[in-house]
C-alpha cells in the first residue's frame, strides 16, 4: 500500500511542480485596451479588439497597421508576419505584445478568433 | 415545412420514449425483474428510430434545399451539391448535437443487444436512456434544428469558405462520434456499479467499447490535425487551442483505462481507479461539450454560444456527483484482491503510464481553465499559450517514452535480473539513432534524447513482432500462413503492439517537425527566387481568376523540375475572408509547404514556405495505431488474453502467469 502512495506522490509532485513553473513562467494576463494605452512600456500582454476599417497593409502585406477597438478605446496596432486568412474589419483579434513608445501597440502574435456561428455575415 | 414537421415530431416521440426507457430501465434493475428490462430495451430502441428519423428528416432538408428549415438556410445555398450538401449536416451546433445523440443512439442500442436482460442490462439501458433523454431534451426544448422560417428565403447563407473541404466530410463525424461513444462504457460502468457487479465481466463489455471511443476520437484528433495543417495553411497542426484540448482530454483519460483494465483483468487490483478512469473520461466530454458551446473560454474556434451551456453544465454536475456517490457506496466491494507486489513489475509500469497520462489530462485542463480560475481567483484572466504546454507536457511525453520502451519487456508480479538483459536491444538501438544523429550534426541535447528514447521505444515494439514471427516459424505449415494465425488468435497481443508503433512513429514525426521547422517570408516578384532549406522556388507567374463568383489568385512556382500551385480565393459574401490553398510537396522525409500569403496582386506575391520534417510520418503512424486498435478490438480471435501461448516477454518467476 505505502509503495502506491508514494509512486503517486512522487508522480504528483513532478506533476505539480511543471504545473507550478510553468504556469509562473508562461502565463500572460489579458489587459483592457485602456490599460494597455495607460501603460506604455511594461510587460509582454495580450488585447482582445475588434478591427476598425482602417487596415493599412505595407510591405506587400508582411506588414499590417490597424486600430483595435475594445469599449470605445481604440489601440493603434502593428503586426508583422502572416495574418490568419479570416483578418479583416470588423473580426476580433487577440493580439500579444507590448506597448511601444510611439503609442503603436507591437503586436508578436495575432489571432483571429474564427467567425461566429461558421456562417456567413448578413449581406451587407 | 413538411420535413421540419417530421423532423421535430421524431424528436418528441424519440424524447418521450427515451424518458420512459429510462424510468423503466432503471426500475428493472432496481426491482430485478427481467421482463421490465426488455421493455426498456425495446424503448430505447424506438427512442433511437425516432432519432434516426429525425436525422433523415435533417438530411433531406438539405439535399431538397428546404429553406423553411432555418439550420438549412443558416448553413447551406443552393449553389452547394454532393457530399458537402450532405456534410453541412453537422456543420452547425443543433446538427452537431442531433448527430452525436444518433451516434449514442446507435452504438448504445448495438451495445445493448448483448447485455442480456440481467441487472447489468437493466441499468445500462436506464442510464444509456438517462443521457439519450437529456441530449433529446436540449433538442426539442432549447436548441431544435427543426426551427422554421416563414417566410422561407429563397436562398440560404452558405457554408463557411473554411469548412469547404473535403476535411469537412471526415474530421467532424469522427470526432463528434468520439465525444458521443464516451457515454456508452459510462453507462456500463455506472450500471456495473448499481448492480453491484465489478468483477472481470463489465471489463470485459466496456473496454471493447471504450475502445471503439478512444479509436474514434484518436481518428477525429488525426483528422482535425491533417486538416489544419493541408487548409489553414500556418504550417502547424497542433495549436494548443481550449477547443483541440477538450477533445484530448476525454482521450488521455481513456488511453490510461485501456492499459489499467489489463491490470484488473490479471491481476484483480485498481477496480475503482478502473470505474474512475471511463467516469472520468465521460465528465470530460461533457465538460469539452460545455467550453466548446458556451463561449466561456477564448478559443480561435467561437461555435454559436447559445443557451444550451448550463444544461450542460447541469448535466455534467449531475454525472459528477451521482458517479462520486456510487463510487464511495461501493467501495468495499472495489477493493482490490492482491497487492502490488514489487514496483517493478508489468502492473507498476502500467501504474506509472496511469499516473503520466492522469497528470497529462490535468496539466492541459489546467492550461485550458486558467482563464477561468484566475478570473475567479484575481479578478483578470491569465492565458497560456504553446509554449506553456511544451514546458508542461513535454518532460512527461518524454517519461512517456521512455516507458513505452522499457515497460513492454516487464513480467507480471516482479521483474528479476532478466529484465536488463532484454532492456538490451533497445538501448543498444536507442544508442544508435542517437548516435546517427551526433553523427548527422545535431549536438543539442534535447533531440539527442529523443532520438535515442524514440528509437528505443521503436525497437520494443518491433522485437515484439520478431519474437513473434520466430514462434510462427516453428509452427507447422507455411510460415506466412503461420504467423498471420498466430496474429489473428492474439489479437490483443500484436493491436497492442501495433498501435505502440504507431505511437513511436508519430512521436517521431512530431519530434521532427517541431525541433527542425524551418520557414522563410517574403515579397517575390515574377522570375525572382526564394530559397527555403535545400529548395529554391521560382515564382513562374501569377494569375487571377473569377471562379464561382470569388476572385482567386494562382501562383505557379517551378522547383527543380517540379511545379506547385499555391492558390488563394477570396469570399465577397462573407465579408472579403479568404482561404488559402497551400501547395504542399511531400516526401518521406519533409514537406515543402508553401503558402500565398494576404497582400497578393498579380506580378508580385507574398510566399510564405516552410519546410516541416518528418510530417508525414504523423499520418503514416496514425494508421498504424488506427490499424492496431481495429485489429486488438475485432470481435473473436483469442478469448482471452494469449490463448495460443507465445512464450511470454521473459519467462515468468515461479509460479508464472496462470
Amino acid at each position: 500500500m505505502t509503495r502506491w502512495v508514494v509512486l503517486v506522490g512522487v508522480v504528483a509532485g513532478c506533476v505539480g511542480y511543471l504545473v507550478y513553473s510553468a504556469t509562473g513562467t508562461q502565463a500572460e494576463y489579458y489587459r483592457t485596451v485602456a490599460e494597455v494605452k495607460g501603460n506604455p512600456g511594461g510587460a509582454d500582454s495580450r488585447v482582445l479588439g475588434t478591427v476598425q476599417n482602417d487596415v493599412q497593409r505595407l510591405d506587400g502585406g508582411l506588414e499590417v497597421r490597424f486600430t483595435a477597438a475594445q469599449d470605445g478605446v481604440n489601440l493603434p496596432v502593428a503586426f508583422k508576419g502572416q495574418l490568419p486568412d479570416i483578418f479583416r474589419p470588423g473580426i476580433q483579434v487577440v493580439v500579444e505584445g507590448r506597448m511601444g513608445a510611439d503609442g503603436v501597440f507591437q503586436a508578436l502574435t495575432l489571432l483571429a478568433k474564427c467567425p461566429s456561428r461558421f456562417t456567413a455575415a448578413p449581406a451587407a | 415545412m413538411l420535413l421540419a414537421e417530421l423532423g421535430a415530431g421524431a424528436l418528441l416521440a424519440a424524447f418521450a420514449l427515451a424518458g420512459f426507457a429510462a424510468i423503466v430501465g432503471l426500475w428493472s434493475g432496481w426491482s430485478r425483474q427481467p421482463l421490465l428490462a426488455l421493455v426498456a430495451r425495446r424503448a430505447f430502441w424506438g427512442a433511437g428510430a425516432g432519432v434516426v428519423a429525425a436525422s433523415a428528416a435533417l438530411e433531406a432538408g438539405f439535399l431538397t434545399h428546404d429553406f423553411s428549415i432555418y439550420f438549412v438556410a443558416a448553413h447551406s445555398d443552393l449553389r452547394m451539391s454532393g457530399p458537402l450538401l450532405a456534410a453541412a449536416f453537422y456543420g452547425g451546433q443543433e446538427g452537431s448535437l442531433l448527430y452525436w445523440t444518433l451516434v449514442l443512439s446507435v452504438i448504445g442500442g448495438v451495445s445493448l443487444a448483448s447485455a442480456g436482460s440481467g441487472r447489468l442490462g437493466a441499468y445500462a439501458t436506464g442510464v444509456l436512456a438517462t443521457i439519450e433523454a437529456f441530449f433529446l431534451a436540449v433538442l426539442t426544448l432549447v436548441a431544435s434544428p427543426f426551427a422554421t422560417l416563414t417566410p422561407a428565403p429563397a436562398d440560404g447563407f452558405g457554408l463557411n469558405p473554411l469548412l469547404r473541404d473535403s476535411g469537412m466530410l471526415v474530421h467532424p463525424p469522427f470526432l463528434l462520434a468520439g465525444f458521443a461513444a464516451f457515454g456508452v462504457p459510462f453507462a456500463f460502468a455506472i450500471a456495473a456499479l448499481l448492480a453491484g457487479h465489478a468483477d472481470a465481466a463489465w471489463i470485459a463489455h466496456t473496454r471493447r467499447l471504450a475502445l471503439l471511443a478512444w479509436g474514434l476520437q484518436g481518428a477525429g484528433l488525426t483528422l482535425g490535425m491533417w486538416w489544419a495543417y493541408h487548409v489553414l495553411g500556418w504550417g502547424g497542426y497542433w495549436g494548443w487551442d481550449p477547443v483541440e484540448n477538450v477533445a484530448l482530454l476525454p482521450w488521455l483519460a481513456t488511453t490510461a483505462y485501456i492499459h489499467s483494465s489489463q491490470v484488473q483483468e490479471r491481476r484483480g487490483m485498481l477496480k475503482a481507479w478502473n470505474f474512475g478512469l471511463v467516469i472520468l473520461a465521460f465528465c470530460l466530454a461533457v465538460f469539452g461539450t460545455f467550453v466548446v458551446r458556451s463561449g466561456i473560454i477564448q478559443s480561435v474556434h467561437t461555435f454559436a454560444i447559445s443557451a444550451i451551456g448550463p444544461w450542460f453544465l447541469g448535466f455534467l454536475a449531475v454525472a459528477i456527483v451521482v458517479s462520486g456517490a456510487l463510487l464511495a457506496l461501493r467501495a468495499p466491494m472495489l477493493r482490490a484482491e492482491r497487492r502490488l507486489e514489487a514496483p517493478l513489475s508489468r502492473e507498476g509500469a502500467f501504474l506509472l503510464q496511469n499516473l503520466l497520462f492522469i497528470g497529462l489530462a490535468f496539466t492541459v485542463l489546467w492550461g485550458t481553465v486558467l482563464p477561468l480560475v484566475s478570473g475567479l481567483l484575481e479578478g483578470r484572466q491569465a492565458v497560456v499559450g504553446p509554449s506553456f504546454y511544451e514546458r508542461a507536457t513535454g518532460p512527461l511525453f518524454l517519461t512517456l517514452l521512455a516507458l513505452l520502451a522499457a515497460g513492454p519487456l516487464l513480467p507480471w508480479k516482479r521483474a528479476g535480473t532478466a529484465w536488463l538483459g532484454a532492456l538490451r536491444v533497445p538501448a543498444v538501438i536507442g544508442l544508435a539513432a542517437a548516435a546517427g544523429l551526433l553523427a548527422g550534426g545535431v549536438r543539442e541535447p534535447l533531440p539527442l534524447l529523443l532520438g535515442f528514447v524514440i528509437a528505443a521505444a521503436g525497437a520494443t515494439s518491433v522485437m515484439e513482432f520478431v519474437r513473434g514471427g520466430r514462434f510462427a516459424a516453428r509452427l507447422p505449415g507455411s510460415w506466412p500462413a503461420a504467423a498471420v494465425r498466430l496474429a489473428a488468435r492474439n489479437r490483443r497481443r500484436y493491436g497492442a503492439y501495433l498501435a505502440h508503433l504507431g505511437i513511436v512513429v508519430v512521436a517521431a514525426g512530431i519530434a521532427g517537425s517541431h525541433l527542425w521547422q524551418q520557414e522563410r517570408v517574403a515579397v517575390v516578384r515574377t522570375g525572382q527566387t526564394l530559397s527555403v532549406g535545400r529548395y529554391a522556388l521560382t515564382l513562374e507567374e501569377t494569375s487571377l481568376a473569377v471562379i464561382d463568383g470569388n476572385p482567386t489568385y494562382t501562383a505557379v512556382l517551378g522547383v527543380g523540375d517540379e511545379q506547385l500551385v499555391a492558390r488563394r480565393t477570396v469570399y465577397p459574401t462573407f465579408g472579403g475572408q479568404s482561404a488559402t490553398q497551400v501547395a504542399i510537396r511531400s516526401t518521406a522525409l519533409e514537406d515543402l509547404y508553401v503558402v500565398l500569403a494576404d497582400g497578393t496582386t498579380p506580378g508580385q506575391v507574398t510566399l510564405i514556405a516552410f519546410v516541416n520534417p518528418l510530417v508525414s510520418w504523423i499520418w503514416a503512424g496514425a494508421a498504424l495505431l488506427i490499424l492496431g486498435t481495429l485489429l486488438g478490438s475485432w470481435p473473436g480471435g483469442g478469448r482471452e488474453p494469449a490463448r495460443l501461448r507465445v512464450p511470454a516477454t521473459l519467462p515468468a518467476p515461479a509460479g508464472g502467469a496462470e
